[in-house]
């Protein structure tokens, strides 16, 4: 259970503490309750106990009623009401509902003039609640003392306390379960901080938003604290290994130029072999440098919501490739709406519009195409060329592997580090025929999922 | 002569460019201090200069941002080891020219001093400017935001003449007569569709139509 349901363990536990309660309850407003009918029991038998004393005479040495008692339950067989008058063990006179039974009293010592309460055997081993009296009585002249008793079945106390019982546990059921839809609705209020903290931490995933943001109650705000001090540290730590990442460029770049320096005058100096063969390893050495540094810079984290706006990337990689001469004589085609967004981290997204743009400048005759839109599923952006194209069969080898066709263009090392890219976001990367004769890369990056 | 400034500070690669540079019969000053090469580019007039990013003093970015706030605009190729694409277009941004990573090949090098050079002897007196978009009569191409359009020749024509006219209403037979051939008989609808396609690559706001008269592109535009 521990492991896996706060809102559960505390349903359990609020159930387990309201049945105990409830249940407390019940049995202690049970025995209140039956002390209550008691009390008025023993009050009834008190009055009626007066009655038959104040109804008794003495006629020839012994105890008459001269007025009966008017509860008929005295006069029916084992009508659940008795009375009994003793004087030294031998009973004198006693109620026909008694029919041929006697009362049995205990022989205690009873205080003069005073009341107490038996629990007796009645007949047919009824149970009963018997009020008992000593009185005295002048009889002949001798001041004679006799034991008057008056009785009820329990019968009827344990009959009205289960009745009782009945009705409370209807009572005590809707309590509880009021109580626990209360309990619930509690709970849920109370665990709507944890709910929202982890719809947050999914959109922090997805890169809707960079950090847990809003008011938390002060129990969770510590979490949500060391949550946002968490992404901090991993958001510097991305940082840092840019941070080499360039350092590690710049360390390795200008030697790797001033390689290509001495390859050139080896070359001049006759000793072309070497030359070439130096040739060779420094450029596949750049290969991988360049490789590697675009592995460590992509971010693969979703900018803040609204994302970037793709039109005026595009067009400030296209002005940069304007000026080299790779797109000397070409134009641009823009087919971008002003406000369409992608939600990528910018710095990915000009790394991937620069090499599909580049690379369909190296090959375009005349034209390079960038047309992006927005469906339900996410974004597609699509670099089309009016150069050569390429083969079917090489397509699927080209943007599996990012090989080159040309390998003096480097143009399949822009595409190796744009599919990996693409697929840091969850994308697609296809390459097919282009209306304008060319090559077309069609890049699809769905929307954030939740 | 062909003055060109040359500021970098690791000795084999600046060795290797003066040589190269001075094998192009170029005029070849060095730099290899960030501050130097400020003051030498701030007070001296030079064709092309080539410059690092990380240098020593003053880093190239700033030392370029503050030329072009100066007003300096002698055309600047920037050479650097950080070649990403964010960079690149950071250092276009900033007023860079052309943007070469290292490591390069001297001949690209070489390609892209000629490239600048080119651009900027021939740009001036044939640069028509109108807000973001640029019309070049002498490589007869339209650009906005820097970014060349691809645009057919017939689009090519009508962009270049309302631009060239720009102020001024022209009329719809007027433009007929200057876009298409003597023997083309435009339909009544191609010149509007024509326009329409215009808009769209150069921006919806260019071009204003005057109903009945004919289309316009306003100087404060």
């Amino acid at each position: 259970m521990s492991g896996k349901s706060l809102q559960l363990r505390l349903v359990l536990v609020g159930a387990a503490a309201l049945a105990l309660a409830l249940a407390t309850a019940g049995v202690a407003l049970t025995v209140l309750f039956e002390r209550h009918v008691e009390r008025r029991a023993i009050a009834e038998a008190d009055i009626q106990l007066r009655t038959l004393v104040g109804g008794l005479a003495i006629a020839q040495g012994k105890p008459v009623l001269e007025a009966p008692l008017q509860d008929a339950r005295f006069d029916a067989a084992y009508g659940g009401r008795y009375w009994q008058v003793q004087s030294a063990g031998s009973v004198l006179l006693r109620s026909r509902s008694l029919w041929d039974t006697e009362l049995t009293l205990p022989q205690d010592a009873v205080p003069d003039e005073g009341a107490h309460v038996h629990m007796l055997q009645g007949p047919r081993g009824s149970e009963l609640i018997a009020y008992e009296r000593e009185i005295v009585l002048d009889t002949n002249g001798v001041a004679q003392r006799y034991r008057v008793v008056v009785a009820q079945d329990r019968g009827e106390i344990v009959a009205a306390r289960n009745d009782f019982l009945a009705d409370l546990a209807v009572a005590l059921g809707i309590l509880g379960l009021v109580l626990t839809a209360a309990s619930l609705f509690q709970i849920r209020i109370g665990l709507r901080p944890l709910i929202s903290v982890r719809a947050q931490l999914a959109e922090v995933r997805t890169g809707v938003q960079p950090r847990l943001a809003g008011a938390f109650p002060v129990e969770v705000s510590p979490l949500v604290q060391e949550i946002n001090s968490l992404l901090d540290a991993r958001d510097a730590a991305i940082q840092r290994a840019r941070g080499r990442a360039a350092d590690l460029a710049h360390g390795l770049k200008t030697p790797l130029t001033a390689l290509n320096a001495d390859v050139r005058r080896l070359r001049d100096l006759g000793h072309g072999i070497i030359a070439d063969d130096l040739d060779r390893l420094g450029a596949l050495m750049e290969r991988h440098v360049q490789r590697e540094l675009a592995r460590a810079r992509i971010a693969g984290r979703r900018g803040a919501v609204p994302g970037v706006p793709v039109r005026k990337i595009a067009e400030s990689v296209a002005a940069v490739i304007a000026r080299t001469p790779v797109a000397a004589g070409k134009g641009f085609d823009l087919d971008i709406d002003t406000d369409l967004r992608i939600a990528m981290d910018q710095a990915d997204l000009e790394e991937l519009l620069g090499n599909l743009i580049e690379n369909a400048s190296r090959y375009a005759r005349s034209t390079i195409r960038i047309a992006a839109f927005a469906d339900r599923a996410g974004q597609m952006i699509d670099v089309s060329d009016d150069g050569p194209g390429i083969a079917a069969a090489d397509a699927d080898r080209i943007a599996e592997r990012g090989e080159r066709l040309d390998e003096s263009g480097g143009a399949g090392l822009g595409l190796a580090i744009t599919t990996e890219l693409v697929e840091a976001y969850g994308g697609h990367i296809r390459l097919g025929p282009s209306d304008l004769g060319g090559l077309m890369v069609e890049i699809e990056i769905p929307n954030p999922s939740r | 002569m062909t003055r060109i400034l040359v500021v970098e500070d690791d000795p084999a690669i600046l060795r290797d460019v003066v040589a190269s540079l001075q094998a192009m019969h170029c005029l070849v000053e060095t730099s290899t201090n960030g501050k130097d090469a400020w003051f030498k580019g701030d007070t001296e007039d030079y064709d092309t200069v080539i410059i690092d990013l990380g240098l020593p003093g003053l880093d190239g970015l700033t030392m370029l941002k503050r030329w072009r706030q100066n007003g300096r605009t002698m055309p600047v190729i920037v050479l650097t080891a950080r070649g990403s694409w964010p960079e690149r277009v950071e250092g276009i941004d900033a007023g860079a020219d052309d943007y070469l990573g290292k490591p390069f090949e001297m001949e690209e090098l070489l390609a892209r001093v000629r490239s600048v050079l080119r651009r900027h002897a021939g740009s001036g007196s044939s640069l028509i400017c109108c807000g973001d978009v640029t019309l070049d009569e002498r490589q007869m191409r339209v650009s906005v935001r820097g970014v060349p359009l691809a645009l057919t020749a017939l689009e090519y024509r009508l962009a270049a003449y309302l631009l060239r006219h720009r102020g001024r209403l022209v009329p719809q037979h007027e433009l007929i007569e200057h876009v298409y051939a003597l023997d083309d008989e435009p339909d009544s609808n191609a010149l509007e569709v024509l326009i329409g396609r215009v808009r769209k690559k150069l921006g919806a706001q260019l071009i204003e139509t005057r109903r009945g008269f004919g289309y316009i592109v306003p100087v404060a535009s």
